[in-house]
């Protein structure tokens, strides 16, 4: 990992009360003895933590299974992807983290109210659902304390109409090596260029240990998937992201991969002033970004256009089959990239598809 | 003049040197602009600082003090020259995408009293009309001249936004 971070480990864990009884709770504790615990009420917790060093255990009280807050689907494309929320939060601190602006409880909170959360996979009894644990937290980032993949991927292997996706930048794998995944799991990640990688993800593995990590999971038999998610755009960008790509494309064998997305960089204004406070060397907000019709700020079109065009030829001369999608763009942007518009629900069917015709 | 810098300016520009800021007043002093300005301004500026690691004073250059110092230029014009200029600096492909399409706009020869707006930045895709007439023979005369153009390739390039790709052919433009 390029700053230190190797294993994350808490420096002390607040248990809610409320699930101190949990038999999950008290799994993942079983792991942290050597850590100073604490219990607390659960309504003590609000907004008056602001560290990543303090792991907090509790109950999630609204649902788990939700649909992908995604931006305003009246102008931009939906995958209708659909999230489980099985924790805020992780122990990386890229700049440009969506999540600085979301959350009001910067802590890692993880939910152990498993119970509840199973309950609610249970009743989906009809559609066909992919969904994914990475969009609050990284899904695996504290994998070796927490153990959920092992109890989510062999239930999602048993279920004909739901994929799951574990999408990470870390590399804590090894709980993944033994399970009967049913090619039900796609494990992805989060791929940027080595500049990028370096000054903006703050603690995270870098490129090429990410990329062992799907290769081993790709010999393990899962689908494997990445996301070229924020796509910054700089000087000497074209460059680096096609060195990016020839090194997925040395480490991936393109018949394994369920899809790859690219979305370029894009955020509520009031993160700029966050980044700005955090990160003072960062320069990722000074690009051309516009102020959007979702409220967000976007590169200028033509920058997104350009930078989707190139990057989806350097994955076309490796992978001409492989499923490459846009993640929360504008039809005209999806024309100019692909020559196609998806017509309503035909995302979601081009992603399903990938499961249903293996 | 009544004239103050508003405290959340001031906060903002609070981490830079001296000089630095008293380069925002003496600009601010000169042009007297509203809040709001004020926030585009010092927005503009602080991004240029930290986009190409300049000094304020760098950017508030020979240019700007040049339109700034010469007194047959009435206030308010002055202050759109400056701001304009600043927006030309920190958005350089916007700048560049406008002109182009106003150059563009202009080969078309479209009638008198009629104006395409392209969409706001580009983003939201809806075109504008604006057409001026006085009667029915010219407004019939208008959409005829119109319909010619709107056969000919210059405008399917011109609104199919074919164009765009030609903005990375200028060198020096990154960002």
């Amino acid at each position: 990992m390029n700053n230190g971070l190797k294993r994350y480990f808490p420096q002390k864990v607040f248990i809610d009360k409320s699930v101190i009884n949990l038999s999950y709770t008290q799994e993942i504790l079983s792991r942290l003895s050597h850590i100073p615990q604490q219990i607390v009420l659960s309504d003590k917790s609000n907004g008056s933590i602001y560290d990543k060093h303090i792991l907090y255990l509790t109950k999630n009280k609204g649902r788990f299974f939700r649909p992908c807050p995604c931006t305003n689907k009246k102008f931009y494309l939906s995958c209708e992807y659909r999230i489980l929320e099985v924790g805020t939060n992780c122990a990386f601190d890229c700049s440009y983290c969506i999540l600085q602006s979301y959350l009001n409880k910067p802590f890692i909170q993880i939910y152990t109210n498993l119970k509840d959360l199973f309950r609610e996979l249970d009743n989906i009894k009809t559609g066909f659902y992919r969904i994914g644990t990475g969009e609050l937290t990284d899904s695996l980032f504290c994998d070796h304390i927490t153990h959920l993949s092992k109890k989510l991927v062999p239930y999602f292997a048993k279920r004909d109409n739901l994929i799951l996706e574990l999408k990470t930048k870390s590399t804590v794998i090894e709980n993944l090596s033994q399970l009967g995944h049913n090619r039900h799991t796609v494990v992805s990640w989060s791929l940027n260029t080595e500049k990028i990688t370096f000054q903006e993800e703050h603690g995270a593995p870098n490129l090429i240990e990410r990329l062992k990590a799907a290769a081993k999971c790709q010999k393990w038999g899962y689908w494997v998937g990445f996301h070229f998610d924020p796509i910054i755009y700089y000087p000497g960008w074209e460059e680096d992201y096609k060195k990016t790509i020839d090194w997925l494309f040395k480490y991936i064998q393109p018949e394994g991969i369920a899809w790859i997305s690219l979305g370029s960089f894009r955020f509520m204004p009031r993160l700029k002033h966050i980044i700005k406070r955090r990160f003072p060397q960062s320069d990722i907000i000074y690009g051309e970004f516009i102020p959007a019709i979702d409220g967000k700020r976007r590169y200028f079109k033509p920058i997104r256009i350009h930078v989707y065009r190139k990057i989806l030829s350097w994955i076309r001369e490796y992978a001409p089959n492989v499923v490459v999608y846009l993640c929360m763009e504008l039809p005209d942007v999806w024309e100019r990239v692909f020559g196609f518009i998806p017509d309503k629900g035909k995302l979601k069917e081009m992603l399903d598809d990938v499961f249903k015709s293996s | 003049m009544s004239f103050k810098i508003f405290p959340d300016i001031l906060k903002q520009i609070a981490s830079l040197s001296d000089k630095e800021r008293e380069k925002i007043h003496v600009l601010f002093t000169e042009l007297g602009p509203s809040y709001s300005l004020q926030k585009e301004i010092v927005e503009y500026i602080l991004d240029i600082r930290g986009r190409d690691k300049v000094s304020v004073e760098e950017i508030i250059n020979q240019k700007i003090e040049k339109t700034l110092n010469n007194y047959n230029i009435p206030r308010e014009k002055k202050l759109n020259q400056i701001r304009a200029y600043l927006r030309q600096v920190r958005f350089p492909l916007l700048f560049t995408a406008e002109e182009i399409f106003r150059s563009k706009l202009k080969s078309l020869n479209l009638p008198s009293g009629c104006d395409i707006i392209p969409p706001l930045y580009w983003e939201d895709g809806e075109y504008k009309l604006k057409l001026n007439f006085k009667n029915a023979i010219e407004f019939s005369e208008k959409l005829q001249q119109l319909f010619k153009i709107s056969q000919t390739k210059a405008w399917q390039e011109l609104i199919g936004e074919q164009w765009f790709e030609t903005l990375f052919s200028s060198k020096g433009i990154h960002r």
